[in-house]
């Protein structure tokens, strides 16, 4: 070991390194050919050594999974607190204490609408539209994630107790629609936070009327009225159809006008 | 690579804000010069896909704007652009990169990359809402970049940035201009004076001047000032 360190003393005295020369130039000239390779398109060789298109192209599904992963933390808290409060109602006997389900179900429809519609609010329409897909199917895409999402959560909470329970649905349909009409309506006509902040006073209107409902008008949900709540069901349907063809459609002109 | 801009219109009720443009660019460097209201944002807009022409079309080697093939190799850095609450630097462009159709894999080494490039790495991991404008707007170049694009569309692009980074920048689109087709707006004449190889001139939504740098011999600023009182042939 002693004799390895001598002979290894010995070589560092009879080769000196040289001294570093120009190591400004190098690591600038280091600099620009790290740039140039990030900055350079990509060129692929394709069959026969022709040179093809680096880009392939980007599914559906890839972009549906995209926008499921990034929806926001208080989407998923406000769904699990509107599903844990119908859960805990009582005994979930419908007469008495459905209408604790059908009062927290806008705030449902609330988070769908304001979810689908946050690239405006937060001024990111721009920068995701001059991605692959056009705003119109990411905003499409939201909403087809969140509405199926919802309404899967509004049949659970329907036959979590009642399998029987068509007529609950409608309970819990009619006001979960009316919020999301109004706060496609809101949306359109509000840019920015005070849209969001508007959406969560219809939310809670429709809360408040849903309550109402219960305390002076609770005959409303017997059984012969069933054929007022499915017409008025279909109607606000039908709004809601149109509002959100209305708010997808007509998204350039309200972004840009 | 060609971009085609033909007759390209875009008419609200009662204005035109672009009106039968038409230019075809090639790789370079063009600077776009206009008062404001003349519609640079506007073509700048449709250029992207971002809004729809009401008459004309845009192609790129022969891919019209509404294709994926143009939009794969296009980045735009906006005048404006805002970012979702939460978000830190490296949130965001992993979130647009995905958007762009990367994978996770390739999405990670890609922003690494680009934030080393716009000396963000140190605050890649903090919230975009601690930034300064000057970061804010560095994330907005990292982002355009991200698909090394052959169309590259920037709005404003130094707004915010100190002058060594404007030096940074205007070296990274000489570099990117090799291959790619560079289209830049502007308030700030001496980034274009130092930068373009062709000169556009916007008034009242028209191109009314489109002339290569060598074959312009006064001073950039003067140029402007007598272009936007008369159209020069």
């Amino acid at each position: 070991m002693k004799r390895k360190q001598i002979i290894q003393r010995e070589l560092k005295e009879i080769y000196n390194a040289p001294k570093p020369a120009k190591k400004r130039q190098f690591m600038e000239e280091y600099q620009k050919r790290k740039e140039e390779r990030i900055l350079r398109p990509v060129k692929e060789e394709g069959k026969e050594g022709i040179e093809k298109s680096a880009w392939q192209p980007v599914s559906i599904c890839h972009m549906l999974a995209i926008q499921c992963t990034y929806l926001t933390k208080w989407v998923w808290v406000v769904t699990a607190a509107v599903l844990g409060i119908s859960f805990y109602a009582g005994t979930m006997v419908w007469t008495q204490d459905w209408w604790v389900a059908c009062a927290s179900v806008p705030f449902l429809g609330m988070t769908a609408i304001t979810a689908s519609f946050r690239s405006q609010a937060w001024d990111m329409a721009q920068l995701e539209q001059a991605s692959r897909f056009s705003l119109r199917s990411v905003v499409a895409a939201r909403i087809t994630i969140l509405g199926t999402g919802n309404l899967l959560c509004l049949v659970v909470m329907c036959i979590w107790r009642n399998p029987a329970g068509g007529r609950q649905f409608l309970f819990l349909l009619a006001p979960y629609l009316l919020t999301s009409v109004g706060c496609l309506v809101i949306t359109r006509r509000m840019k920015g936070r005070e849209g969001i902040y508007a959406s969560a006073g219809v939310a809670s209107a429709v809360c408040c009327m849903e309550m109402v409902l219960h305390g002076n008008f609770s005959w409303i949900m017997e059984a012969q009225y069933t054929g007022w709540w499915l017409a008025a069901t279909a109607g606000i349907l039908a709004l809601a159809v149109r509002e959100i063809r209305r708010s997808i459609t007509g998204m350039e002109e309200l972004l840009w006008s | 690579m060609e971009l085609r801009v033909d007759r390209l219109t875009k008419q609200y009720k009662n204005k035109i804000a672009v009106d039968r443009v038409s230019m075809r660019l090639t790789p370079g460097i063009y600077g776009l010069l206009g008062a404001n209201g003349a519609g640079k944002t506007t073509l700048m807009r449709m250029l992207c896909g971002i809004l729809t022409p009401t008459g004309g079309s845009i192609t790129l080697d022969g891919a019209d704007v509404s294709q994926e093939e143009y939009r794969a190799v296009l980045g735009y850095l906006p005048q404006d652009f805002g970012y979702y609450p939460g978000f830190s630097g490296w949130d965001f462009l992993m979130y647009l990169a995905a958007l762009k159709g990367f994978d996770k894999k390739r999405a990670r080494v890609r922003c690494q990359e680009l934030l080393e490039m716009v000396s963000l790495s140190e605050m890649a991991k903090k919230k975009i809402k601690t930034y300064s404008g000057g970061m804010k707007q560095r994330l907005g170049i990292a982002q355009a970049l991200l698909n090394r694009p052959k169309l590259l569309v920037l709005d404003e692009p130094t707004a915010g940035l100190d002058p060594k980074e404007r030096i940074r920048f205007r070296n990274l689109t000489k570099q990117l201009a090799k291959d790619s087709i560079v289209l830049l707006s502007t308030h700030i004449v001496s980034d274009v004076e130092q930068t373009a190889n062709t000169i556009l001139v916007m008034k009242e939504g028209q191109m009314v001047f489109q002339k290569s740098r060598e074959e312009i011999s006064e001073a950039l600023e003067q140029l402007y000032m007598k272009v936007s009182e008369e159209i020069v042939e």
